[in-house]
């Protein structure tokens, strides 16, 4: 079990709470809670050790296209870079979801 | 017909890995689960090897004449342990007794390492495993929704896999969000969908 940390600057915030995904094997939850600074924080839990790099690297990749400012949590059961990227893309949609 | 999950037998002589050979000390029966995915040619299956490690696996292609056998995850549910005495007291030994009583005459099976054991009595189960739970449904109505309500607890404790025709959901997203997309595996990689069915 690792915790990982990342901070990314950004300007655009975001309106609601939202929850996607599972904790299962090969999946990951993400949690998203809105927040009054012009950064993003991220804390990445994950049962797979050694991927800080991978990890980075898909978050880096997501902010530059997505520059939301939000606190995340993520919950990592082991998921691809793939299914990580899927998941992310997911809370986006959930983000511009009006109901 | 073969889907991910199924366990196949064959002959170690076909891995072309030999170091693999050694390296997981394999006898001449190998047990292999097929992998969702598909071949890099049609003769070919796509398998994971087990470990001796937790979550070691190791990815390869077999050819389709190799196999000696398919198992199917819902061909042994009414199996015990070759080890049963010493297991009974295993988490996942004791949800599987809970499944097979209050899922009895619904399509089910056992996957990940207990359903590993039961198909080839080799051990694989610890008393951290966890419970890989599948329910094969063709349509909404074929989830044993009541029994998941009546037990919401016992569901909470492990990963439910729905399989369909289409690929396999976790049953835990479904049931949080059924009218929304979620993610769905299947042979072509992992997709976010609301088409789960067929």
């Amino acid at each position: 079990m690792e915790q990982l940390a990342y901070q990314y600057q950004t300007s655009q915030p975001i309106s609601k709470r939202v929850h996607v995904g599972v904790v299962g094997s090969g999946d990951l939850e993400i949690l998203m809670f809105p927040t009054d600074k012009s950064e993003s924080t991220v804390k990445v839990r994950t049962g797979s050790d050694g991927f800080d790099k991978v990890w980075g690297n898909v978050l880096t990749r997501f902010f530059d296209r997505y520059p939301i400012s939000a606190d995340i949590v993520i919950n990592d059961f082991g998921a691809t870079p793939g299914v990580v990227y899927l998941r992310l893309t997911q809370a986006m949609e959930e983000l511009a979801d009006e109901k | 017909m073969k889907f991910a999950h199924d366990i196949v037998r064959f002959n170690q002589a076909v891995i072309q890995q030999r170091e693999l050979v050694r390296q997981l000390a394999l006898s001449k029966q190998v047990f292999g689960v097929i992998r969702r995915g598909l071949p890099s040619q049609p003769d070919l299956v796509p398998i994971g090897l087990r470990g001796i490690a937790r979550n070691q696996r190791f990815a390869l292609e077999i050819p389709t004449t190799a196999i000696q056998a398919i198992i199917h995850p819902w061909e042994i549910t009414k199996r015990e342990s070759f080890r049963a005495a010493e297991i009974a007291q295993f988490p996942v030994y004791e949800q599987y007794h809970v499944a097979q009583k209050i899922l009895a005459g619904f399509k089910w099976g056992v996957g990940g390492s207990l359903g590993f054991e039961l198909t080839s009595g080799i051990q694989a189960i610890k008393p951290t495993s966890d419970f890989d739970l599948l329910l094969y449904a063709n349509a909404p109505t074929e989830i044993p929704l009541s029994v998941i309500i009546k037990n919401r607890l016992f569901f909470e404790q492990f990963d439910t896999q729905v399989i369909t025709l289409k690929g396999g959901f976790a049953l835990k997203e479904y049931l949080r969000t059924p009218d929304k997309k979620i993610l769905l595996k299947t042979d072509t990689g992992p997709i976010l969908t609301k088409e789960i069915w067929s």
